[in-house]
């Protein structure tokens, strides 16, 4: 008897954690969220609380905006300056805050039809560069707040709309997946206070709302993803793109920003200049805007870094003898002592080992080393300098249509047009065939 | 002298700026999700409107005319169309007299007014240009008049972000730094419940935010983008090829300038501009481009 009710129960289990397994992907992506974007939401939100139409009861207009479930955002901003700014992990969280159940289960349908994501607490990495403003821990929320909220300083930190460039930066591990335009749709609670007067706690009046807002990371993973599912012509993805992603992933990890902003710069120009032949023009337009969001992300400094402090923040590699763990080994070296600069980068003078190219090893800066296969006239080989095979030494490798003025034995003619003078991208290679004539 | 002088230099600066021809390019995500920006734009601003702003099921009724959501699911763009105008849509939204509490709203909100002659092109299919009203320069489906709802634009074209409209204007105030705010009908249909019968239609105004894409525009953000003199040059010289050949009438040409234009810009991330001015600079060129190939 037991025998036979355990065969389904296991079949049960295997089912479930199969489900389990296939709902519970979940992965890590930072986002920066403006002051602006989360003013913005506000608006967003009273027009879609407004669309829900009959779905929703409820909806009432108040000076400055909507009052839904008990919550009103009405005057954020302006009357009410913005005191804190919190991502909320679920829906389920709001219970810590919203005591009354029909306003919980009423703000659960507006957020369910909103299709907002959910992700897994705790944040990670929480900076902001406003000043007067910090991360608060709390277990089911990335919580930033001025200090008039934190500490009851006055209305220290308070802010309004000329903050809207203000940035909170934080990573998440959401679930599910991201739309089309590679964001996410992220729950977040606002709270918004008048000011006391003369700066003395006195009486004020607050206001707290929950909204979403649609953010796509910032990171490079994400970006790398992106670029995936948009180029489809494999020379663009595989020779041009792909390496140079390879060299900003290597450059993050050894905290080499400056490169890691090259190679970012240099994919974006190689994406705009594809277009249209290589790739669509508004596509070209939407991966420019997500590499440049990846530059904003490397670029980010929060408002406590400061470079001589000797505490190593975000955009700075090393601060004094904070190397983050960091050694000669770890960014490429053989040995060594490795040691920071004066404006917070690492200084590899002291580093040994240095890289010898041609030993089969990638060392240092180098991009490949294959030993003797290293070679300067092989299509696609790693060349004798240890850099990958590119649009400009002299040999025309298997994403490229010419090289200089090589044009592998092609014309205007041969490709079809009736005259003219074909030539040759500098930057990518591929043919030039603005004065070729139809 | 010096009241006439102050006369004089008064009528100089009060004279209107020249009214200069501008471009205005939407895709079908723009027109989709233009309804709710303006409800949440008024919403915020009911002070302003008092009882002329309410809620209604899917919308907002704002002076009169009900502004109803796409996100409904049963409500589908059949025609657009940029008013010259406040004006106008008071004329429009009046049955028997204007209604002129609209209009004098919407000339609160500022919206941009403009001179005929207009162009009108569009790229989407089952859409043309629609130029029957005085004062109007917009777009409907091929079916408008007999009800065919083929092409219509729906919630779920929100995703839709190619450029396939586009308006070229006579502003009479010209715009350089911002936006320019457009007066736009927006008709929505309701399919009819039987096979034969005509949609249930409504009109309703909204001012959009919308940013000219023209090589004006890029000569503009030039002008307040900060770089180096060497790179200042090159996309100079670029945009000065691109106006020659778009006075010569080879838009082609002036699109690849367009893009020539990004291409310097981006190549010069870093050494020339910061990452930031670029984004701007790049993502405008190639939106001119696009434009110039519609």
């Amino acid at each position: 008897m037991i025998r036979a009710l355990a065969a389904p129960r296991l079949l049960l289990a295997l089912l479930l954690l199969i489900i389990v397994s296939a709902t519970a992907h979940a992965e890590p992506h930072t986002f920066q969220l403006t002051v602006g974007d989360a003013l913005t939401s506000v608006d967003r939100y009273n027009a879609f609380l407004v669309s829900l139409g009959k779905q929703i009861h409820g909806v009432k207009l108040v000076p400055g905006g909507t009052v839904f479930a008990h919550q009103s955002c009405a005057g954020l901003g302006s009357v009410f300056r913005v005191g804190s700014i919190a991502m909320v992990s679920s829906p389920d969280a709001l219970a810590s805050t919203v005591t009354s159940r029909a306003a919980r289960k009423a703000l659960d349908t507006v957020f369910a039809a909103a299709g907002v994501e959910t992700w897994k607490p705790p944040g990670l990495n929480a900076e902001t560069n406003l000043p007067f403003w910090s991360f608060v821990k709390t277990d089911d929320r990335v919580k930033f707040a001025a200090d008039a909220v934190t500490t009851g300083s006055g209305d220290v930190g308070l802010l309004g709309p000329e903050a809207s460039a203000g940035v909170l930066r934080f990573t998440l591990d959401v679930h599910g997946f991201p739309d089309l335009f590679g964001r996410y749709r992220l729950m977040l609670e606002l709270y918004g206070r008048t000011s006391s007067q003369d700066g003395a706690l006195v009486k004020f009046g607050e206001s707290r709302c929950f909204t979403f807002v649609d953010l796509a990371p910032i990171d490079l993973p994400a970006f790398d993803t992106l670029i995936h599912a948009n180029v489809t012509n494999s020379r663009l993805l595989h020779s041009i793109l792909e390496p140079r992603l390879e060299v900003v992933d290597t450059a993050l990890l050894r905290r080499d920003f400056v490169r890691a902003l090259d190679a970012l710069a240099v994919i974006v120009s190689a994406i705009v200049s594809h277009a249209p032949t290589l790739i669509t023009v508004p596509k070209a337009r939407f991966l420019a805007e997500a590499g440049y969001r990846v530059r904003r992300g490397v670029e980010f400094s929060p408002a406590n870094a400061q470079c001589g402090d000797g505490v190593r923040q975000t955009g700075e590699a090393c601060d004094g003898n904070d190397l983050g763990g960091f050694t000669c080994v770890s960014v490429g070296f053989g040995s060594g002592t490795l040691a920071c600069t004066a404006d917070c980068h690492f200084d590899t003078s002291q580093c040994g080992g240095t890289a010898v190219c041609g030993n089969g090893i990638v060392e240092g800066t180098e991009e490949c080393d294959n030993g003797a296969a290293n070679s300067n006239t092989k299509p696609d080989a790693c060349r004798t300098n240890c850099k990958r095979a590119y649009c400009g030494d002299g040999v025309i490798d298997t994403y490229e249509d010419c090289e200089g003025k090589n044009l592998n034995g092609e014309t205007c003619v041969s490709l079809g047009y009736t005259s003219g003078k074909l030539s040759c991208d500098s930057v990518d290679c591929v043919f030039n065939e603005d004065n070729c004539n139809d | 002298m010096v009241l006439l002088l102050a006369l004089l230099v008064g009528l100089v600066t009060a004279t209107p700026a020249a009214a200069t021809e501008r471009t205005f390019v939407f895709s079908r995500a723009d027109f989709a999700a233009m309804i709710d920006t303006f409800n949440g734009e008024v919403l915020a601003r009911s002070a302003d409107f008092g009882r002329q702003l309410r809620i209604r099921p899917d919308g907002v009724k704002f002076f009169g005319r009900s502004c109803t959501s796409l996100g409904d699911g049963t409500h589908v763009i059949s025609r657009i169309r940029v008013l010259d105008g406040a004006d106008r849509a008071a004329q429009l939204a009046g049955k028997r007299r204007p209604n002129v509490k609209l209009g004098d709203a919407l000339t609160s909100m500022n919206v941009a007014a403009w001179n005929p002659p207009t162009t009108t092109r569009t790229l989407a299919p089952w859409w043309f240009p629609d130029t029957s009203q005085e004062g109007a320069a917009g777009f409907a489906i091929a079916g408008f008049k007999n009800g065919d709802a083929m092409g219509t634009i729906n919630a779920s074209q929100v995703t839709d972000v190619i450029p396939k409209f586009l308006v070229q204007l006579d502003l009479a105030t010209d715009v350089t730094d911002g936006p320019a705010l457009l007066l736009i009908g927006i008709t929505t249909d309701v399919p009819p419940s039987r096979l034969g019968k005509m949609p249930k239609r409504a009109e309703c105004f909204v001012v959009a935010p919308v940013y000219p894409a023209d090589l004006q525009a890029l000569v503009d953000l030039l002008a307040r983008t900060p770089m180096t003199d060497t790179l200042r040059t090159t996309v100079s010289g670029i945009l000065d090829d691109a106006s020659a050949s778009l006075a010569a009438n080879d838009p082609a040409a002036a699109a690849r300038y367009a893009k020539s234009f990004a291409v310097a810009v981006a190549h010069g991330v870093g050494t020339d501009i910061s990452g930031d001015a670029a984004e701007k600079l790049v993502v405008l060129a190639l939106l001119v481009n696009d434009a110039l190939g519609i």
